[in-house]
């Protein structure tokens, strides 16, 4: 309880600002962290006086891309599983209730099952967007466009199914043991190897899926008492609903495409921000997005420092940081929710 | 001044009628009591009153400003900001504190993400009316049923509604609590607001109710006050009941005897 009170006592802007804070420190932090000794102030130098430099092509070619890509997918799954729990009134929902992350997970599996992301890097990062969309429209088409949220949830369950099915028979199937495993690794979640054509291909989408989502933030606030009485107030549950899970399907189809499936940042971290912001569900977007930003960025920054031979893939990690710490979490706010 | 009216509403649940050719209207100033067995089709036609739910056919007339218009011409927002709607059971899905419970209510006024001066002076108004200003830092998970029920009550207040649609705002509570309810919703009429509430305790009903809207299948059986409403023949023929009915000075007193058959 005392720690409740003193939780409660950080007023919003000042969790946002501290927050932000961390996240510009862990940015710069994995920025200069690497096996070759290269500093980022030296980097920065060198753009600006167009100097090529070992500094420049490691930090702003090799590592830039990847600590982006940390910070935009791990906020597009914070600030979704925020999201989707708010819209569903459920603490244990996350984004990939709706079947969109393993629509998308699919859709990249078909293009490493055929071997066509060494043929050209966009192959894999479009179809898994192609991926998340179709799972997305599918989920419409079952549920209807008029739909209640417990028939959107059943159609999205079913599709989420059927695409895990599809993965199965894919792995089954593979032609070969190299096809087989790359699909696991993939499955598994990284940013190991990304170019800044991952951060140009994503970008667009988690940009448009964020501000569908964010400009969501009133209607979530007012969901806390029921559809009824949102609609009540003056919103339109409909339109409001469908706007917010174009805007998730956009930037968590997004977010898969470039970086695979990385597990429990979407549930953990909204879990984790919940009391610190009030447990308003419009203010607990913006600190899940910030948070989600920290844990990936983190877990990337130990996937980078283990080094061995077979890298340890992130998502991975997550799960093994996101399990546990989420059971303890259940355990301490067991007697307010049971 | 007539706030509300509709006519001929009906509403069909899969291929039942639940509401049919069902007329109502509500003065500035009234606090209506709609009354009738369960299944009568209160809540349904409170919905289709409050705008959540489209009529099969009828239209509703509201009146936010000046003249009476149909309520699909006007506005979700302008609607909202004149009429509020208290749900039955609105179980609220997060432990919020008390006060951001209750600036829910400022949303069909607010468009940004902070609170207004406006919105400030309005959740603090209604705080105070509803008696729950101590409550202001509680979560909302942790106050019992009759404290819940005011701070939804202030929740509805902090909009500055002219017209409350409350269905069952007493159901449940303790006697006092129920009063206190009663209280808060019969001022708000006597201060040119007006109210529309589902009930089922006919005693309180008659005390506070303005008028009495007695439905049953649907349909409208009887209307007017309350002691002409409440008749032991109306009891009978709706409720299926015999009931000492005593008019006194302070209100009606209903004690039900026992049941009859009825049809």
């Amino acid at each position: 309880m005392m720690q409740g009170n003193i939780v409660q006592r950080i007023s919003f802007p000042l969790l946002v600002l501290l927050l932000a804070t961390a996240v510009v420190a862990t940015f710069i932090f994995s920025l200069s962290m690497g096996n070759a000794s290269i500093s980022v102030v030296q980097a920065v130098k060198d753009l600006f006086s167009h100097t090529a430099s070992l500094h420049q092509t490691v930090v702003w070619e090799i590592r830039l891309p990847r600590v982006l890509l940390a910070v935009l997918v791990g906020a597009t799954l914070g600030v979704a599983g925020a999201a989707m729990q708010g819209f569903l009134r459920n603490p244990l929902a996350e984004p990939g209730i709706l079947g969109i992350s393993s629509g998308a997970a699919l859709g990249a599996v078909i293009v490493l099952y055929f071997g066509l992301s060494a043929t050209a890097w966009y192959w894999l990062p479009g179809a898994a967007i192609l991926g998340a969309l179709i799972a997305l429209m599918l989920v419409y088409l079952l549920a209807g466009f008029r739909s209640s949220v417990l028939s959107l949830i059943l159609a999205g369950v079913a599709i989420h199914a059927i695409a895990l099915a599809m993965i199965a028979v894919a792995l089954n199937f593979a032609p070969s043991l190299f096809a087989m495993q790359e699909i696991v690794f993939w499955l598994m979640g990284s940013l190991a190897n990304r170019n800044i054509n991952h951060v140009y291909v994503s970008a667009p989408f988690i940009a448009v899926g964020w501000v569908l989502l964010f400009s969501r933030y009133r209607f979530l606030n007012a969901l806390s008492l029921g559809e009824e009485t949102a609609a009540s107030l003056g919103f339109n549950p409909q339109r409001e609903s469908n706007l917010l899970l174009v805007g998730i399907a956009l930037c968590v189809g997004a977010a898969v495409a470039v970086s695979g499936s990385i597990g429990f940042v979407g549930l953990v971290i909204p879990h984790l921000m919940r009391p610190l912001v009030g447990y308003s569900p419009g203010r607990l977007l913006l600190a899940s997005a910030f948070g989600g930003a920290l844990l990936v960025l983190g877990a990337d920054i130990l996937v980078r420092q283990l080094d061995v031979a077979r890298e340890l893939k992130l998502g991975v990690v997550t799960s093994l940081i996101g399990g546990p710490f989420f059971l303890i979490l259940i355990l301490k706010t067991r007697s307010r929710w049971i | 001044m007539q706030l509300l009216n509709a006519k001929n509403l009906s509403l069909h649940l899969g291929n039942k009628a639940v509401v049919e050719q069902m007329n109502i209207h509500v003065d500035a100033g009234e606090f209506v009591g709609l009354i009738g067995p369960n299944g009568a089709g209160k809540s349904s036609l409170l919905r289709m009153l409050a705008g959540l739910v489209k009529p099969r056919g009828g239209d509703v007339y509201l009146t936010p400003q000046d003249t009476s218009t149909p309520i699909n011409n006007i506005s979700a927002q302008i609607r909202a900001r004149f009429m509020a709607y208290l749900a039955q059971h609105e179980a609220p899905a997060w432990p919020l504190n008390v006060k951001n419970l209750v600036a829910l209510g400022r949303s069909p006024w607010n468009s940004t993400v902070n609170t207004s001066v406006t919105d400030e002076a309005a959740i603090n108004a209604a705080l105070k009316m509803t008696d729950v200003i101590s409550l202001a830092e509680r979560p909302v998970t942790e106050l019992s049923g009759g404290e819940l029920q005011r701070v939804l009550l202030a929740r509805v207040f902090a909009g500055n509604p002219k017209l409350i649609i409350a269905d069952e705002p007493i159901v449940a509570l303790d006697v006092y609590h129920q009063l206190h309810i009663m209280e808060l919703l019969a001022a708000h009429a006597q201060q040119g607001g007006a109210v529309v509430a589902a009930l089922h305790d006919l005693s309180l009903a008659s005390r506070f109710c303005t008028r009495l809207v007695l439905m049953n299948h649907g349909k409208l059986v009887a209307q007017g006050k309350p002691v002409n409403v409440l008749t032991p023949e109306n009891l009978a023929e709706v409720y299926g009941i015999r009931a000492h009915v005593d008019c006194r000075d302070d209100g009606v007193v209903i004690i039900p005897v026992k049941r009859v058959a009825h049809l």
